[in-house]
């Protein structure tokens, strides 16, 4: 993308996706104002490699959710003609040296962009957020479920519509909570982001009661010296216990351990039931509508970074309408309004927390092939939102780290 | 007009006797005799579930794929139904429950409603973002008009001058003229627009929006949005207030609305927009429907598999029937 000439060239290499506005006829139009939301990448970015591999090897997929972006668009531009709104999606995609916030800036300046998806890499999106702070446009993270994220970025301008871990494991807390599975044996890997799934599970575990009977470890490999950390039988025997809760992020061990376990006992966490932000299998609430247009948009299923993208675009449109002056300050503000209802396709309506700029929502608790559960639970509730008995509430959010 | 008589909350032949005599005076063409079946849509079963007045089954039926809207064809002797996973609407005969006709390469059909000219049938296509209009003589498509993402609610003016069109996910009410066969309006309005119900004077025009939680109230001369009714109860929380049918009585003093996840019907005054009271039914109410003499309402209850027949008198639910999976809209043959 970029060479010698620099900058001139990378203008150039602005992809800028405008997608036509539905050819209706319409008597009455107010005067249109452009709304222009930026999708942020980088190329090369290490998420989207295919890995190496051959036939049979597992390796979970992972796609650019740009097109869930683009089918927001799509869907938002009747909405946004009638409030006199003209929606634009520019997508830019940084070389591997380029300085986002830079980028960022310029597109603010030469295309009025307002709001931007920021499809970067953690350390990069921190940065970002906080170079930014004092900017007028606001940065939405729909890739990231770290706690850590929300933490580092609840001053600056950057809004999460995916679901931290607390909220996740809040909701399967609640969910095990519900069906009297209290006595919960943990398994964990030995990654760093294993060692953070698990202790993510466990304060939800300590929040909601559950009782965790035993915490063991396992690794990956065939090393026989280590058979009883990778043995599933070895490894789940001696103990009882209600449900297993294995914390893998890679995913790889995790699929293997329903049905191999010592005692016939369910499996949740990184297998067997999950909690996430969407599902293909999502019957309820308008979701197999949004479901079918997008596959039929893309070709394949909406994932939770998909559904996060579009919740992103949409709640954008949503808070610009909700405000006669489009700003950035004016827009952001809107976003944060506890009146905002976003549509979610779960039911309750969205908004977005004051202290966290976490996206309120409920939770669905899935299988491979079916959304068994919703949470927050029957039961669960909270004097304000029972939406926030999922994640960190205001007076325990340590805004800073 | 039917159902502004006053006489009519006697005993159903002598209502129906009056009507057929009001109806020649005015010159209307001659209804079928009423079967007094009430036809409950089953959008997950894919079944028709045939109950008497008195909430007695009678019969369930077969259907194509998820039947959701239905209505009256003119002369009341079949009912036309949308089978959105089909992409058929089906046209069943009341009287012997025998599939009519079959109109296909209907995408998604959800709701429709009949224009008074007896042809022209105005669908939402919910996938599509598309509303399109069947010619149910000829069989079909002559006329077709975007909409926004999921078009859900059709309503036509009694005088079939306007038809309205909910969009759920642009939160837009779309106005066309029926005359002109053109979109004349985009009202905006609050978050996941259902259902309309029009006032007998045709001046206002009452929109469910679901994820506002709110009916709103639309001048029909202006086309723009005049009011709003939320809903409050003690112990319910305001994001269960999930308001999908409204329907208004033919007197245009009372109007009812399924408040979905709110497991309640709402009772509201239309003149001062107050709600007088709240009744308990099933899981996530949404489609309605009046009896004849209005001393009826029947409420689909969308999560608990039952219909709820509630006394309009006492305000009380008499009977909860169950009828088939994910019950959606109701038609009452009594008139």
């Amino acid at each position: 993308m970029i060479d010698s000439r620099g900058r001139a060239t990378t203008l150039v290499s602005w992809v800028l996706t405008l997608l036509a506005p539905l050819t209706l006829a319409r008597a009455e139009q107010p005067p249109v104002r452009e709304l222009a939301i930026a999708f942020l990448e980088r190329s090369g970015d290490a998420q989207y490699q295919t890995a190496a591999g051959y036939a049979g090897l597992y390796r979970p997929e992972h796609f650019s959710p740009f097109p869930a972006a683009e089918l927001a668009i799509k869907d938002g531009a009747a909405s946004a003609r009638a409030r006199g709104l003209k929606l634009l999606l520019l997508r830019k995609s940084l070389t591997a040296e380029e300085d986002a916030a830079a980028a960022l800036r310029l597109l603010a300046q030469s295309n009025a962009v307002l709001a931007a998806i920021i499809d970067l890499p953690p350390a990069d999106m921190v940065q970002l957020a906080k170079t930014l702070a004092g900017d007028a446009v606001v940065l939405f993270n729909a890739r990231h479920r770290d706690d850590d994220l929300r933490l580092q970025t609840c001053r600056t301008r950057l809004l999460h519509t995916l679901p931290s871990w607390s909220m996740l494991h809040d909701a399967l807390a609640q969910r095990l909570l519900e069906l009297d599975w209290r006595r919960i044996f943990l398994l964990r890997g030995p990654l760093a982001e294993d060692r953070a799934l698990a202790a993510s599970f466990l304060a939800s575990a300590k929040k909601f009661g559950l009782r965790i009977v035993e915490v063991r470890d396992f690794v990956a490999g065939n090393d026989p010296r280590k058979r009883d950390q990778i043995n599933i039988k070895l490894l789940t025997g001696g103990i009882d216990y209600d449900a297993l809760f294995v914390a893998d992020a890679l995913g790889d061990f995790a699929r293997t351990v329903p049905f191999n376990t010592a005692k016939p006992r369910p499996v949740v966490g990184s297998a067997g039931l999950e909690p996430s932000p969407w599902h293909p299998y999502w019957e309820r609430h308008g979701a197999p509508q949004l479901n079918r247009r997008f596959f039929r948009l893309v070709g394949r299923r909406m994932s939770d970074e998909d559904w996060a993208t579009w919740v992103a675009v949409r709640a954008t449109l949503d808070a610009a309408v909700a405000h006669a002056e489009l700003s950035g300050k004016a827009l952001l503000e809107a976003l944060l309004d506890p009146e905002l209802k976003v549509e979610l396709y779960k039911g309750a309506p969205g908004s977005f927390r004051r202290w966290s700029h976490q996206l309120r929502q409920p939770i669905l608790l899935g299988t491979h092939d079916a959304v068994v559960g919703l949470a927050p639970v029957e039961g669960a509730l909270h004097q304000k939102n029972n939406l926030d008995t999922l994640g960190v509430d205001e007076p325990e959010f340590r805004c800073g780290g | 007009m039917f159902a502004a008589l006053p006489s009519c909350r006697s005993r159903l032949v002598l209502c129906w006797l009056a009507t057929l005599g009001l109806a020649l005076l005015h010159g209307e063409p001659l209804l079928a005799k009423a079967t007094g079946k009430v036809f409950v849509s089953n959008e997950k079963s894919s079944t028709l579930t045939i109950l008497d007045q008195a909430g007695k089954v009678l019969q369930s039926i077969d259907t194509c794929a998820r039947p959701r809207g239905m209505t009256f064809n003119p002369d009341r002797t079949a009912i036309y139904v949308g089978c959105g996973d089909d992409n058929t609407i089906a046209l069943y005969d009341i009287a012997t429950l025998r599939l009519l006709r079959r109109y296909r390469n209907i995408a998604a059909p959800e709701t429709f409603d009949l224009h008074p000219d007896g042809r022209h049938l105005y669908i939402s296509n919910e996938d599509d973002a598309e509303i399109s209009v069947l010619d149910v003589e000829a069989g079909e498509i002559v006329a077709r008009f975007p909409t926004g993402p999921e078009p859900e609610g059709v309503l036509i003016s009694k005088d079939g001058r306007l038809a309205f069109v909910a969009s759920e996910a642009a939160n837009l009410v779309h106005v066309i003229d029926v005359q002109q066969q053109k979109p004349i309006k985009d009202i905006p309005v609050g978050s996941r627009p259902r259902r309309f119900a029009l006032t007998p004077d045709n001046k206002e025009l009452w929109v469910s929006v679901e994820l506002s939680g709110q009916v709103e109230i639309i001048d029909v001369e202006k086309l723009q949005a005049k009011g709003k009714i939320e809903f409050q109860l003690r112990a319910i929380r305001r994001e269960l207030f999930t308001p999908v049918d409204v329907i208004i009585s033919s007197d245009g003093a009372r109007a009812y609305v399924a408040l979905g996840r709110a497991n309640h019907v709402a009772v509201i005054n239309v003149k001062s927009r107050e709600v007088l009271d709240y009744i308990v039914v099933g899981k996530r109410a949404w489609g309605l429907r009046l009896n004849a003499d209005e001393t009826r309402l029947w409420v689909a209850n969308g999560l608990s598999d039952d219909v709820s027949i509630i006394d309009t008198r006492s305000n009380k639910v008499l009977l909860s029937v169950p009828v088939g999976q994910v019950p959606y809209g109701i038609l009452i043959d009594d008139r």
